[in-house]
């Protein structure tokens, strides 16, 4: 093995472990979260149905917890490559262009959210501040969930991209397309 | 306009995630077009997420999954067979059977073509069925899984369409039914050509009670879920709720194959399955944005009003674009795509969003079971070892009960709203 074939083969197992552990720790948060709001909503049902009462703020609530799992599980599909996409005409593709192409929409996918998360800061620091007149926090504490989102998937992209430009180094050294 | 539809065209060609190319085709919409107003974006996107209705998503996804992963599907066949099993091309008949009922548990039309296959595909070969016909016969029996109420898709048009769930669910009832007898006959005339056999089904009282006893559980499932939403006793979330409830005490207590450690599991997927769809609502919210600023949907009102179409014939003209978008996108990109197109134009010419509804869930699920996407022939063709075309080839035949329906419930709009005007008002 040639020294780059051998130093792209380190970064990419660096940059999957990066990618490993922080994609675990968000499935731990989504399944977490989601249990959370299935339980929320089974209490709030039998309050209002055998008690005739309520929890104040608990659909709210429901409602942000959710929000948050869209967020951050839209970027743990980045990484796990598991967005609904139109792949009729890509699959006619070689290998190696198909390596091409998804480091192109990568790139497309990180710009967007680049701009997103520009753009949302502003967003939040200007409308972010008024607060839930429900549960009675500041709309930003819920609105940060576009950032937060924005930003991992921008990391998964780079690590995605990493990962496939290691393996066109691989697969060049070994004379494969 | 042009650049939105171009980029957003070419972006989905290139295998960009139909959520991403959405939001990619908007942005330079508005870098090109109105540059003002790029900062609105992410509330746009945001507003997308920010629904109530839509917590009934996963809580749908995960009550298919527990109700499955308990030990369903061969309970569910099992309690079939006694209806059916004896006459010709029973396993068969067992198959459209079973797919209808699962309709009513799960609302997905992909895990019932895996679950019902898993069982179902191999044992209708080792019968002598043609491998092709088996396959094709579970992929094209799978599409009632979304058509049949609770449909997870319907929950999406719902949200899409500010309609009631539990309308969309009875509006979608009759249709489902009906394409669920049209395959039964299909079945029941080749099987008499192609003499299929009979099965030898135990029909002694232990047996049926045994049968009855596991199978009723299952049955009771759709009532709860559709009945709580249609009396409007419960909302979607909350019916929802409660059905996953019942799924897991029914997957741990009386099928007993449901284990807590598997639940995590179950969670997990059915919240990452929610996002995917999710994220493609929030960043719809940017495109419906466009077309709104660009009166897209006054603009095809004028055209069906241009071309004097009727109320029918603008639907049958609809019903070809739906089926044409089903061969390359999948239903839930494709709800999003087309509802805010034609919704409003169809409406002007006096057609219910409910008869809509059901048309489209109708129309779309024939693209689960046609190339190059259709996700339940890709399901069957893993299961049964035979190629995409060969499957299909096995499907085709059935089909045409889907396109019967759908052809009736276009022309007559009574299938659609006699119930839900009748049951709800």
């Amino acid at each position: 093995m040639t020294q780059s074939a051998h130093s792209s083969g380190t970064a990419k197992n660096l940059v999957w472990r990066l990618e490993t552990l922080v994609t675990r720790l968000l499935e731990g948060l989504l399944t977490a979260t989601f249990m959370a709001i299935f339980v929320l909503v089974v209490v709030l049902v039998v309050l209002r149905y055998v008690f005739n009462t309520t929890i104040v703020g608990g659909n709210e609530v429901t409602v942000m917890l959710f929000i948050f799992t869209t967020a951050l599980g839209a970027a743990v599909d980045v990484a796990r490559g598991k967005h609904i996409i139109v792949d009729t005409f890509v699959n006619l593709l070689s290998a190696g262009a198909r390596r091409w192409l998804d480091v192109v929409n990568l790139a497309i996918i990180g710009t967007l959210n680049a701009f997103l998360l520009n753009y949302s800061i502003d967003w939040i620091s200007a409308v972010g501040g008024s607060e839930n007149p429900v549960v009675h926090i500041p709309e930003g504490a819920v609105q940060v969930a576009m950032p937060i989102g924005c930003a991992l998937t921008i990391l998964f992209c780079a690590t995605r991209i990493v990962s496939l430009l290691a393996d066109k180094s691989a697969a060049a050294e070994q004379g494969q397309p | 306009m042009t650049l939105l539809i171009l980029s957003l065209l070419i972006l989905m060609v290139m295998g960009l995630p139909i959520a991403y190319s959405m939001g990619a085709s908007g942005l330079l919409y508005f870098l090109v077009h109105q540059p003002a107003l790029i900062s609105v974006l992410p509330a746009r996107v945001f507003a997308g997420m920010d629904s109530s209705v839509m917590i009934s998503l996963p809580l749908f996804i995960i009550m298919g999954h527990l109700m499955n992963h308990g030990g369903l599907t061969s309970r569910l066949i099992d309690f079939c067979m006694m209806f059916v099993g004896r006459l010709r091309g029973g396993l068969g008949m067992v198959s459209v059977m079973a797919s209808m009922i699962f309709g009513g548990i799960s609302g997905s039309s992909v895990s019932d073509a895996a679950s019902i296959g898993q069982v179902m595909i191999p044992a209708m070969r080792n019968k002598g069925y043609p491998p092709q016909m088996a396959a094709g016969l579970v992929a094209a029996s799978s599409t009632m899984g979304m058509i049949i109420p609770p449909s997870i898709p319907m929950v999406i048009y719902a949200f899409v369409a500010s309609e009631s769930v539990g309308k969309l669910f009875l509006g979608s009832l009759i249709a489902g039914t009906m394409v669920g007898v049209f395959m039964m006959m299909i079945t029941l005339f080749l099987a008499h050509k192609n003499n299929y056999p009979c099965e030898d089904v135990d029909l002694s009282l232990k047996e049926i009670k045994r049968c009855s006893l596991e199978g009723i559980p299952a049955l009771i499932m759709p009532l709860i879920v559709v009945g709580s939403v249609v009396s409007g006793i419960t909302t979607a979330t909350e019916s929802a709720a409660a059905g996953t409830v019942y799924a897991l005490l029914v997957g741990m207590f009386v099928y007993k194959g449901l284990k807590l450690r598997d639940l995590p599991g179950l969670f997990k997927d059915a919240i990452l399955s929610s996002a995917n769809v999710m994220i493609i609502i929030a960043f719809c919210g940017i495109f419906t944005w466009i077309l709104a600023l660009e009166h897209i949907t006054e603009a095809v009102g004028l055209l069906f009003a241009q071309m004097q179409f009727s109320s029918v014939v603008a639907l049958l003209v609809v019903d070809v674009i739906i089926l044409a978008i089903g061969f390359f996108v999948d239903v839930s990109p494709a709800i999003l795509l087309l509802t805010p197109i034609f919704l409003p134009a169809l409406k002007l010419l006096g057609v219910s969003p409910i008869q809509f509804g059901s048309v489209l869930i109708t129309g779309l699920a024939v693209g689960l079971v046609t190339p190059p996407v259709g996700m339940c022939l890709n399901v069957c063709s893993a299961i049964s070892g035979k190629s995409i075309i060969d499957v299909f080839r096995g499907a085709a035949p059935f089909l045409v009960a889907n396109l019967l329906v759908l052809l009736l419930i276009s022309v007559f709009p009574a299938l659609s709203t006699w119930l839900p005007s009748v049951l709800m008002g």
